[in-house]
């Protein structure tokens, strides 16, 4: 008996074995159904050609929109210039502070309220020592041009830094006039029509 | 009353300090000025703390550095300045 309930249960078994395949489906159709369908429905391999073709698009679509924003922005700067040139007119104002003569900024100097009775003092003493200088230089040929220069640059710059908080379009004008006043102190001519 | 006359006094007694921290015609405190002096002439001094005048254009001042000058207009209105 036991042979033949072994022989019944291994046809059995082969019987559940052959039909197996077409059986756990749907056996386990409920369970399985998400995880089967995925992969069973391979046209998952469908969808690759078509994300294939959107890269590919995308890549031409970045270099097809590229030219044409390159030729945007020409055209952007040509109207962008127009409303900074318009805005130009307006900023003449800073250029108003022309370039100020030797006794036009020692005149400004004097009456500027931004430096006390001291530091006005102690700069005309400074001025008149390097113009002493320079008068020794036409006259004799003492001293170094360069470190005159030096002198001159260092005391404009002391000058400016006083003045740039209170007076800054007077430290503005004076850094303006610097190369001009510079080149009278340098020419004997001009120099000596300079009166302090 | 009394409380507004007193405050008066202060407000007023206030405004005289400023005043007299200021040079007579001048906009600039003294001590700003004291300041630009001595950087100007390239003393060391960080700010100043004190000062103390001495004179007609004459000070004694102290920096918060620790350094003491006395700055003065001398011979021939020469901003001078001692170390003290």
């Amino acid at each position: 008996m036991s042979a033949l309930g072994r022989a019944a249960l291994a046809a059995l078994i082969g019987w559940v074995v052959a039909c197996g395949p077409a059986e756990e489906p749907s056996a386990e159709a409920p369970a399985e159904p998400p995880q089967a369908a995925p992969p069973a429905e391979t046209p998952a391999p469908a969808p690759p050609p078509a994300p294939a073709i959107p890269p590919a698009p995308a890549r031409q679509k970045p270099a097809v929109p590229a030219p044409s924003p390159a030729p945007g922005p020409p055209a952007p700067p040509v109207s962008e210039p127009a409303p900074d040139s318009a805005p130009a007119p307006e900023e003449p104002p800073p250029p108003a502070p022309p370039a100020l003569s030797l006794e036009e900024l020692g005149q400004r100097i004097k009456e500027t309220k931004a430096l006390g009775v001291f530091t006005k003092l102690a700069l005309k003493n400074d001025i008149d020592a390097l113009l002493a200088a320079i008068a020794a230089y036409h006259e004799r040929g003492e001293g170094r041009i360069e470190v005159l220069r030096t002198r001159f640059e260092a005391l404009v710059l002391k000058v400016t830094t006083l003045l740039e908080k209170d007076e800054p379009a007077l430290a503005t004008a004076l850094a303006r006039s610097r190369d001009d006043i510079w080149s009278r102190l340098v020419d004997p001519v001009a120099f000596a029509k300079i009166t302090t | 009353m009394i409380r507004s006359l007193r405050w008066a006094a202060l407000a007023l007694a206030l405004g005289s300090a400023l005043a007299a921290a200021q040079e007579p015609g001048g906009d600039v405190p003294i001590p700003d000025d004291l300041l630009a002096v001595l950087t100007l002439r390239g003393k060391p001094c960080g700010r100043v703390v004190d000062y103390q005048r001495q004179g007609d254009s004459d000070y004694l001042v102290t920096c918060s550095d620790g350094h003491r000058y006395r700055v003065f207009v001398g011979a021939r209105d020469q901003v001078v300045i001692e170390d003290r």
